[in-house]
């Protein structure tokens, strides 16, 4: 497998100014030395709560903010040193999709202007920009009779079809999925599920999908990392994740997800205790340390570091391995 | 089982420009006490239509149009605004689910909700021992210094157990919590809905829980009604809707949700999208999405009937 984005000690830190004299006084530790590899074709997710970080990676790997440190490497080329003109050129091979299609699409575009748009920003002559427009919006399926809507005129499932058509009509390789049905009602994220997975075959895409939903990234991830407060915690193949997951936050996580079986609800579960603590001073050690039932002493001094404890399976956790979580994680996991 | 509220056949309507939206369109449930209720379905169905209707609370141009609302043997929609002003917060409270919106942001929690206890003639100093009481009860940390806290200094969690504190405040008989955890992470809604869920018995209190999130539904709820475009399709227990879903739309949702990966197999999709309620369509409103329509489903309308003991479903396949 050859690897499309390799992310090396990534690290975002958002200053926090304060007077008139713009006086950095601290920071926020957004994305906090993060490394990951997402190969060519599979589906890469990240779960994580509100503030973890998550989507601050995904404008980070299409560089619509500048890292603070670290490399992130598309296709073995290193795009944190790109000039403009450069940036360009690999800009063609990402998409993206955000999570509330209607703030995402340009309400005075229609439908066709909305594609046009990207074709025209990379020069492709319009006979053929045509021919990709009527392509793609099979490929979404969408009607024809919708290009000269304007998105006010489409529903939430549409609006989401026309965002996706967008990222990926320049025929990316890589696309960065930002809570795509997050928005949607239940029966529609259903059918956008289903077309990802479709336009991954047809174009052979490469996913990076964030999500909060634990059964969703189930259902669409070959592999998901679990992020906490701006740091990765925890990264498995799918089913491993959840049947065999050895980070206490990823049992907490998946334990805490609601199920739908009303006969399931006296389940034991691993409830982590209290609130994501602050970005601007997390705590020391293990972020993780003042929710954790399992911390031990050096789980306050020293931060653990992501480390393979099984084949394709990284953990950070001082106790990994040392916890029996088959009673949370051994019934069945439906969201 | 005694009866808290009873619903009859409550339409709401709402006059805009571009046409009379029926927004609730004839429903009829009943809660009994010490119950959870929830009414769940897709954005537009009209569940939190229901519950601002049971609160007298509809905006404009929206009107209650027809139907009952007893509650404690009183028709709501009968009584004068002063009666529903010591009803609003005193017997029916009710949760929103953003509390950041719902907090006024230059006043300290603790005066908030103790603004709420006076109210019952407690004298000042006895309330505030009373918020502090409030606040260890819904698991505030450091109680007596957080009622100091103005919302904005609070996480969004420990925001909704201000909200929650101060709904049960004055022991309301019945509890509106309208997506209570929706905006909250996955963690933290664990927490809340344990809150929720201790409360019914340590307090007594029905709820009336509105939601589109099955899973909350599973985790809290003893009996659900599934609405679709302004209507009750069914109703029935916890059980009978997870195991025995009767209405293709009750069936089709649950399935859509992810329970499976993508190695397991496709998610079952619901065609098309929720209808406009300006126009709604003819007969059965599921019928444009339905799999299993028939010739009377695009021409006559279907009644809710119950099918076995306490289960109702509203589909000509079950008779209707």
């Amino acid at each position: 497998m050859r690897a499309v984005i390799q992310v090396k000690n990534l690290k975002k830190y958002f200053p926090i100014v304060k007077g008139i004299f713009k006086k950095r006084y601290s920071y926020i530790r957004a994305v906090d030395d993060v490394s990951f590899s997402i190969e060519m074709g599979e589906t890469f997710g990240l779960v994580g709560e509100s503030g973890s970080g998550k989507s601050t990676i995904a404008r980070l790997l299409l560089r619509l903010i500048e890292p603070t440190d670290g490399g992130i490497l598309f296709k073995g080329k290193d795009i944190t040193k790109l000039n403009k003109e450069e940036l360009r050129e690999v800009r063609k091979n990402m998409g993206i999709v955000f999570q509330d299609p209607a703030s995402s699409l340009n309400p005075r575009n229609t439908v066709y202007d909305t594609l046009l748009r990207p074709l025209k920003l990379h020069g492709i002559p319009k006979d053929e920009g045509e021919e990709r427009i009527h392509k793609i919006m099979k490929s979404v399926n969408l009607g024809e009779e919708l290009l000269g809507r304007y998105p006010h005129q489409l529903s939430g499932g549409q609006q989401q079809r026309v965002s996706i058509a967008r990222a990926i009509i320049l025929n990316p390789d890589f696309v960065v999925l930002d809570e795509p049905t997050s928005a949607l009602d239940v029966s529609v994220q259903a059918q956008i599920l289903n077309l990802l997975l479709d336009l991954q075959r047809e174009f052979r895409l490469t996913y990076l999908f964030i999500s909060h939903d634990l059964s969703v990234v189930r259902y669409i991830s070959d592999r998901i990392g679990v992020m906490y407060l701006g740091n990765l915690f925890e990264i498995a193949p799918t089913e491993k994740l959840y049947s065999h997951a050895f980070h206490p936050y990823t049992v907490g996580l998946v334990s805490s997800a609601p199920i739908l079986n009303p006969r399931l609800r006296s389940r034991k579960k691993l409830l982590l205790s209290g609130e994501p603590p602050s970005l601007i001073n997390p705590p020391s050690g293990c972020p993780l340390h003042p929710r954790c039932p399992f911390a031990k002493p050096i789980c306050k001094e020293k931060k653990p570091r992501l480390i393979e404890v099984e084949e394709d399976h990284f953990v950070a956790c001082h106790r990994a391995g040392e916890i029996d979580f088959s009673e949370f994680l051994g019934g069945e996991f439906v969201g | 089982m005694k009866t808290l509220l009873s619903v009859k056949n409550l339409k709401v309507n709402f006059y805009t420009s571009a046409g009379t939206v029926k927004a609730v369109d004839g429903i009829s449930f009943e809660i009994a006490k010490k119950e959870i209720f929830a009414l769940v379905g897709e954005s537009g169905c009209g569940k939190s239509t229901t519950a601002l209707a049971i609160m007298r609370l509809i905006p404009y141009p929206g009107k209650i149009t027809e139907g009952s609302i007893v509650f404690e043997n009183k028709n709501l929609l009968n009584a004068s605004e002063d009666e529903m002003a010591k009803i609003r917060g005193k017997k029916i409270s009710m949760i929103f689910q953003n509390p950041l919106t719902s907090l006024n942001p230059v006043y300290r929690v603790g005066d908030q909700v103790a603004e709420a206890i006076v109210l019952d003639n407690i004298p000042k100093k006895a309330a505030w021992n009373k918020v502090i009481e409030l606040f260890k009860g819904v698991k505030i940390p450091d109680a007596e210094e957080r009622v100091y806290s103005y919302p904005h200094e609070l996480s969004g969690g420990m925001r909704q157990r201000v909200m929650i504190g101060m709904m049960i405040s004055r022991e309301p008989s019945l509890i509106i919590a309208d997506e209570p955890t929706t905006a909250l992470d996955v963690t933290i809604q664990a927490q809340i809905i344990k809150l929720l869920s201790e409360l019914r018995d340590t307090l007594e209190t029905s709820i009336l829980l509105i939601t589109h999130d099955f899973g909350v539904v599973a985790e809290l709820a003893d009996r659900i009604a599934v609405m679709y475009a302004g209507k009750i399709v069914e109703m029935g227990d916890v059980y009978q809707i997870f195991e025995n879903p009767l209405h293709p739309y009750t069936g089709m949702l649950i399935d859509a949700l992810p329970r499976i990966t993508k190695r397991e197999g496709r998610l079952k999709e619901i065609p098309g999208s929720v209808p406009n309620l300006v126009n709604p369509p003819l007969g059965c409103r599921f019928h444009p999405r339905c799999p299993l329509k028939k010739e009377i489903c695009k021409m006559k309308e279907p009644s809710l009937v119950e099918i076995e003991k306490g289960h109702f479903v509203a589909c000509h396949l079950y008779g209707g």
